[in-house]
């Protein structure tokens, strides 16, 4: 039976427990224990969530400052527990506990300054995030998926140089006069410009654009080999049309996957310069075989012609590679070198295009596990979709917004938009008469692979620092005077083009290729997205496929 | 969208349809100098308008306003309202 003081004293206690006036009971000590035990609870949620720093920041300074929590709730809660369990224990026990709570002073102590750090590192790393983009939000990118989407642009890009440029050529050396060549090249772009935006409805109601950009990917290169495979106009033409049909969203679907995964968009520039890089070093490569093949078959044939001999050992020696192909007998390395004498001159092309198109695939499915694994990168690269859905759904029932025809309409009334795209379909239409036939003309006056190759290097170089002087140029030139100077530059490319003598000499033209492209491009976005109407910068500006999963 | 359309749809396509024409019809190099004379007409005449437009927005351009359909519905009941009176 406890004695009459030690009973007041326990009814105090239950009373004070009740009344939650903690701090009287049972000293400063327990008191300030208990703080840090809530102190120490706090930090191991912050440690374990970084997401609430700003709400422990708060909170810290708090208890730093004041002993006097502003957590009344869980402050009370505690002191209630330990009060109450205080009451009914023996006074051996509560010295116990005194002492081992005094212990842990000591550890909470630790505690409180390891907090009171990780605070600070807390408002370095805030402030620094805050300079970065003015959102609090991280702005560091992976570094190895940064590296991933350089290979994924470079392989991508080398595999379209080492094709693309060279294809009025191959129709060129097919016989093929410049009435076909013309409506093949014209062929791609009305295509694309006609389908991308069916692609880009497609790969947003399938929500899996990864799915979508395989398949493009993948039919779109096998017609694409499917064009060497007969030598006929119509073939030709319907492998073309089959191509540009399936290839058209997968630039598009490329260049908004990466900008939905990264995470400082300001990279893509840079990243897109390893493109720009991989298709002057695909085409230069690959010029640089197609005229060492050239140069073989050249030698074959001079040999051939010249020595009877030779010609009958090499035509003996061809049926016996043959026939043991056939057998079977032969070694991997002999069917292979069979294989490869077969895919000379142009065919060549094709060849590289399907071995380039190899990493490039492999770097697509690298990329979607990583986006599938990243959790946080998923939900950035799902949530456009249906922000998109979501805003399509708001603008439809939202009648107070223009709708394009609205915006077009505007435009041609507009003096200097409708000058504007005027421009643009001029300028247009010069690049579609340059492109198909400058490497025809090479050819003409003796041009092999090795100087398209070079051509399309030194138009690749020249372009890149173009994008970054640009934005500059537009301000300080205008609009109008940088259109003007690319028709200009497209005036000096064509007499250049007419009137040199050897390959070499087209090697300006294509260093102005590069720079003018690169200036004219940047500018007309930027004029565009500044004179678009309300709400329609995407309609003018970008295509469908690449405004859907960008916004 | 548009830009893509005027560039790399319609502009490109029609230029191969039409080099392709002219190259069948008078060689490459012919094709090369007509378009170049062509282009460089164009720029002159184009030099000299907007010479002597000075009003032009190309150096500070200006977001083009379109007026909501909403505005239109407001405008068009104030018209009925005035003409009621």
């Amino acid at each position: 039976m406890p004695s009459r003081r030690r009973r007041t004293k326990i009814r105090r206690n239950r009373t004070d427990g009740r009344n939650n006036n903690n701090n009287r009971t049972l000293g400063n000590f327990t008191c300030s224990a208990a703080l840090k035990v809530v102190l120490l609870f706090a930090a191991s949620i912050l440690v374990s969530s970084n997401h609430h720093h700003h709400q422990y920041e708060a909170n810290n300074k708090g208890l730093v400052s004041n002993t006097n929590l502003p957590w009344g709730i869980t402050r009370t809660t505690t002191m209630t527990t330990i009060i109450s369990r205080g009451g009914a224990i023996s006074n051996t026990t509560r010295k116990k506990k005194v002492q081992k709570i005094k212990g842990q002073e000591k550890k909470l102590d630790v505690t409180v300054n390891t907090v009171s750090d990780h605070k600070k590192n807390q408002s370095k790393n805030n402030k620094r995030l805050q300079k970065n983009n003015g959102s609090g939000k991280s702005l560091d990118d992976d570094p190895r998926l940064l590296i991933l989407i350089r290979i994924l642009f470079f392989t991508y890009y080398a595999s379209l140089g080492s094709l693309l440029p060279y294809l009025p050529v191959y129709y060129h050396s097919l016989g093929h006069g410049g009435q076909i060549i013309g409506m093949l090249g014209a062929i791609k772009p009305f295509t694309t410009f006609l389908v991308a935006p069916l692609w880009g409805i497609i790969s947003d109601q399938s929500g899996s654009p990864f799915r979508v950009l395989y398949f493009t990917f993948l039919i779109s290169l096998v017609g694409q080999l499917l064009v060497a495979w007969r030598h006929d106009p119509s073939w030709i033409m319907s492998m073309v049309f089959i191509t540009a049909l399936f290839n058209a969203p997968v630039k598009s679907l490329l260049d908004s996957m990466v900008m939905a995964n990264i995470k400082n968009s300001k990279l893509y520039g840079r990243l897109r310069l390893w493109g720009q890089l991989g298709f002057g070093v695909g085409s230069s490569v690959v010029g640089i075989i197609l005229s060492k093949s050239q140069q073989a078959q050249q030698q074959q044939q001079a040999s051939s012609l010249g020595d009877a001999t030779a010609t009958a050992a090499a035509a003996i020696a061809s049926t016996t590679a043959t026939a043991t192909i056939i057998s079977g007998t032969g070694t991997t390395m002999e069917k292979i070198d069979q294989i490869w004498q077969k895919i000379t001159g142009y065919k060549l092309l094709f060849f590289t295009h399907a071995l380039l198109s190899i990493p490039t695939f492999i770097c697509m499915r690298a990329f979607d596990r990583w986006t599938k694994k990243d959790e946080t990168t998923t939900a950035r690269h799902q949530n456009p979709l249906t922000t998109t859905k979501t805003k399509s759904r708001s603008s439809t029932a939202n009648d107070n917004k223009p709708n394009v025809w609205d915006g077009i309409r505007v435009l041609f009334h507009n003096s200097d938009a409708l000058l504007f795209f005027f421009l643009v379909l001029v300028v247009g239409i010069s690049s579609g008469v340059i492109e198909n036939f400058a490497y025809v003309r090479i050819r003409e006056v003796g041009g092999g692979g090795r100087e398209m190759g070079l051509s399309r290097l030194v138009s690749s170089m020249a372009g890149a620092p173009m994008f970054w002087f640009s934005g500059p140029l537009t301000e300080l030139l205008g609009a109008d005077r940088v259109l003007a100077l690319s028709l200009v530059n497209y005036v000096v490319r064509y007499f250049n083009y007419a009137f040199m003598k050897t390959p070499l000499q087209g090697l300006p033209a294509e260093a102005l290729r590069g720079a003018t492209f690169a200036a004219f491009w940047s500018t007309c976005t930027i004029y565009a997205s500044r004179i678009a109407p309300p709400g329609m910068q995407a309609t003018m500006v970008r295509d469908k496929t690449k405004n859907e999963l960008h916004n | 969208m548009l830009l893509n359309a005027m560039y790399g749809g319609l502009g490109q396509s029609l230029g191969a349809i039409i080099g392709g024409k002219m190259q069948s019809k008078y060689g490459t190099v012919k094709t090369f100098i007509y378009a170049g004379i062509f282009d460089a007409v164009f720029v002159v005449m184009l030099i000299a308008y907007l010479s002597v437009r000075k009003d032009s927005s190309f150096k500070n351009p200006q977001r083009i306003v379109v007026p909501t359909r909403k505005t239109t519905t407001v405008q068009k009941s104030r018209l009925r309202s005035f003409w009621n009176r």
